[in-house]
């Protein structure tokens, strides 16, 4: 398993065994080149003993201490008149002082003292110097010994503690359901856990608020369809009643118009969904003068139905990079409002081409106009003018607005030129006039 | 029985106009709180239907406006929000009823009858008046057991006049009941009226008071 914990507490034993056996490993050095001395030390001294007292009696102390293991050798005339311990006979040594001796595979320290017809010699056996070095070594690291489980229960207890605002956060995360999107408490964390459920609450506030969105997306849906089908159930039931061809033919149109404004919600709310911020966006180069044409003629039928004199201004060519879906619904409800709302006898012009910010497409009617205190609210979902008495979906303009934004653009709204009706202008980035001309022929859709 | 529609969507008032005609109520339609006051002030309506999310004044405040001049008409709320709370405050601040849309043109029918019946005082669905028996859910007429054939014009009269027996009806007043805003009416439509449902009911059940009106008594 990776976990922080367990590695934290992995490193901290090891590093711990690790100074445990460098220390060991010094403490033994160390204590070598003191026992040594000490040692040295006492073959001078014992031999000095024995020069001064003559040859018996030596020191029993002395002599038979175990660790030790003196063997004191005295020749005389090169006779060893005296040894001790008495079985250990050595052979007289080459010169005096202090001497490394080979004595049977191993190595002897010792102390030779000469006066004009004896040789006094203290010795060792080297090895039995590093025993109790070794041993003196050990004895001082067992406490270290003994110290490592306590460091190792400490160890697991401090990362425990340490871990634990993880672990609450965890938990805090674990226990949520998907709605339940209250930001952490962040109050007294520690500065390495403060970035993560910093930005976790930032996460989930936005998170709430796309999904707020959403339910009020819904709601609102499912609230507006209800005027709709209130209208169909009850033209459905005046077709029933009604007798006689004509009525019946009456009705059934009425019905389908019915119908019809139904389907038209739900296709505007379907457009609606789709700019949602959230919603992936798919861009290709659109050359927005063509479209608007597009755009123009398809509701050339219903304009000329409504006595409405629909029509393009002459303007430039001009390529933008944006969802060729989101831009044409954004034209074709600016159109579609505009005829919608002009009376018989109206005129709507269709402009686009280049302005500082890019591209423009402008859309002027010379119906009602919208009073400028309406101006902002018209962009709301299910807005309709007061007094309108049209019978749109009321997301119009709240297409036009998410599409605009969703393409970095911005949208005002004016009274036309003589001061009468409705100017709708849409800037939208476009790509540069050079780069236009290469792609001049690019297909609008 | 006249009713004045408040609703400010074109279509689905238009649908409501249409239907709640072939009902046999005269309904005259405002798209908007001003227009609808301003009938109130001018005719004796039987009931509004009322929409909650109009342009110029909220439906809520509306009916509050109705309820503290102590206007008692029976109002029923047809309107899109149908929370609980929605409906509570609907019905606490006045009105007599709470239809959520989309709702069952049949039952805003019934419920319109209903409120009608209650306002008259009566309990059973049917309305019976000495050899009389009227079933207003399905507008028929029965004398002695035998079905008579009214016109919706006359069946309209006939339901006024008999709604509370004893109350006499000025000839302005029935024709008030009888024709909304966009109806051509004769000068003698009342008379020619009452003449022809004298025929079929025979005399004697409806009243003249020259010059000022008809009445149909309290059974005996």
């Amino acid at each position: 398993m990776n976990s922080i914990g367990r590695r934290l507490q992995t490193l901290l034993l090891g590093g711990f065994l690790f100074v445990g056996i460098l220390a060991c490993a010094a403490v033994y050095l160390i204590a070598r080149d003191e026992f040594d001395e000490l040692f040295d030390y006492q073959l001078v001294q014992v031999a000095n003993a024995l020069f001064r007292q003559g040859v018996v009696p030596l020191p029993s102390s002395i002599s038979h201490e175990d660790e030790a293991k003196l063997v004191v050798s005295v020749w005389k005339d090169g006779k060893l008149v005296y040894a001790d311990p008495p079985g250990i006979r050595l052979h007289p040594p080459r010169g005096a002082g202090f001497l490394d001796l080979p004595v049977g595979g191993s190595t002897w320290r010792a102390f030779v003292l000469r006066t004009d017809d004896r040789i006094i010699q203290v010795s060792q056996p080297i090895a039995a110097r590093r025993d109790i070095s070794f041993n003196f070594s050990v004895h001082a690291v067992t406490p270290l010994l003994v110290a490592f489980p306590i460091f190792a229960f400490f160890i697991w207890l401090s990362v425990r503690i340490g871990m634990s605002p993880l672990n609450r956060i965890a938990e805090d995360v674990g226990r949520r359901s998907p709605s339940q999107l209250k930001p952490l408490p962040i109050d007294g964390l520690p500065s390495e856990i403060l970035p993560l459920a910093t930005h976790l609450n930032y996460f989930m506030a936005r998170l709430s608020d796309a999904l707020e969105r959403q339910k009020r997306f819904v709601a609102d849906a499912a609230h507006e369809l209800r005027t709709p089908l209130a209208v169909i159930a009850l033209q459905l039931r005046i077709l029933e009643r009604s007798t006689g061809e004509d009525k019946s033919g009456e009705a059934i149109d009425r019905l389908r118009d019915g119908i019809r404004r139904a389907a038209h919600m739900v296709a505007q709310l379907l457009v609606l969904a789709r700019l949602e911020p959230e919603s992936p966006k798919a861009f290709s180069k659109l050359r927005l003068d063509i479209a608007s044409g597009e755009v123009v003629a398809e509701h050339a039928r219903i304009a000329e139905q409504r006595g409405v004199d629909l029509g393009m201004i002459e303007g430039e060519p001009v390529t933008v990079v944006g969802e060729v879906e989101s831009l044409r619904a954004m034209i074709a409800n600016l159109v579609d409002n505009a005829v919608r709302y002009t009376k018989a006898g109206g005129a709507v012009d269709v402009r686009v081409g280049r302005s500082d910010a890019g591209a423009f497409v402008e859309v002027v009617d010379n119906g009602p106009g919208i009073p400028p205190g309406e101006r902002e609210r018209v962009f709301e979902r299910f807005y309709r003018c007061t007094r309108s008495g049209e019978s749109g979906s009321g997301l119009g303009l709240a297409i036009v607005k998410s599409a605009v934004e969703r393409h970095g653009g911005t949208i005002t709204l004016d009274q036309g030129p003589d001061g009468k009706g409705l100017r709708v202008v849409v800037q939208l980035p476009a790509l540069p006039a050079v780069i236009e001309d290469r792609t001049g022929s690019f297909p609008p859709t | 029985m006249r009713i004045l529609l408040v609703e400010d969507d074109s279509m689905l008032g238009d649908a409501l106009c249409r239907s709640l005609t072939q009902d046999g109520f005269v309904v005259d339609w405002a798209q908007n709180a001003e227009d609808a006051e301003l009938s109130l002030s001018s005719v004796v309506y039987g009931l509004v239907l009322l929409d909650l999310g109009l342009p110029d004044k909220e439906g809520l405040e509306f009916l509050s406006d109705q309820r503290s001049a102590a206007n008692p008409i029976p109002i029923i709320i047809l309107t899109a929000r149908d929370a609980v709370v929605d409906r509570i405050a609907g019905l606490d601040t006045g009105a007599d009823d709470y239809l959520v849309k989309p709702f069952d043109p049949d039952e805003l029918s019934a419920r319109i009858r209903a409120l009608q019946r209650r306002q008259a005082g009566r309990f059973s669905p049917l309305i019976e008046h000495g050899s009389l028996v009227i079933n207003p859910a399905i507008r028929e007429v029965y004398r002695n057991g035998e079905r008579i054939w009214l016109t919706a014009k006359e069946y309209a009269l006939l339901a006024a006049l008999i709604e509370r027996p004893g109350t006499l009806l000025s000839k302005a007043s029935i024709e008030e009941r009888l024709y909304g805003w966009g109806d051509e009416v004769e000068s003698n439509a009342v008379e020619v009226h009452i003449h022809n449902l004298r025929k079929k009911l025979g005399h004697g059940i409806i009243r003249t008071v020259r010059g000022v009106g008809y009445i149909i008594e309290e059974p005996s």
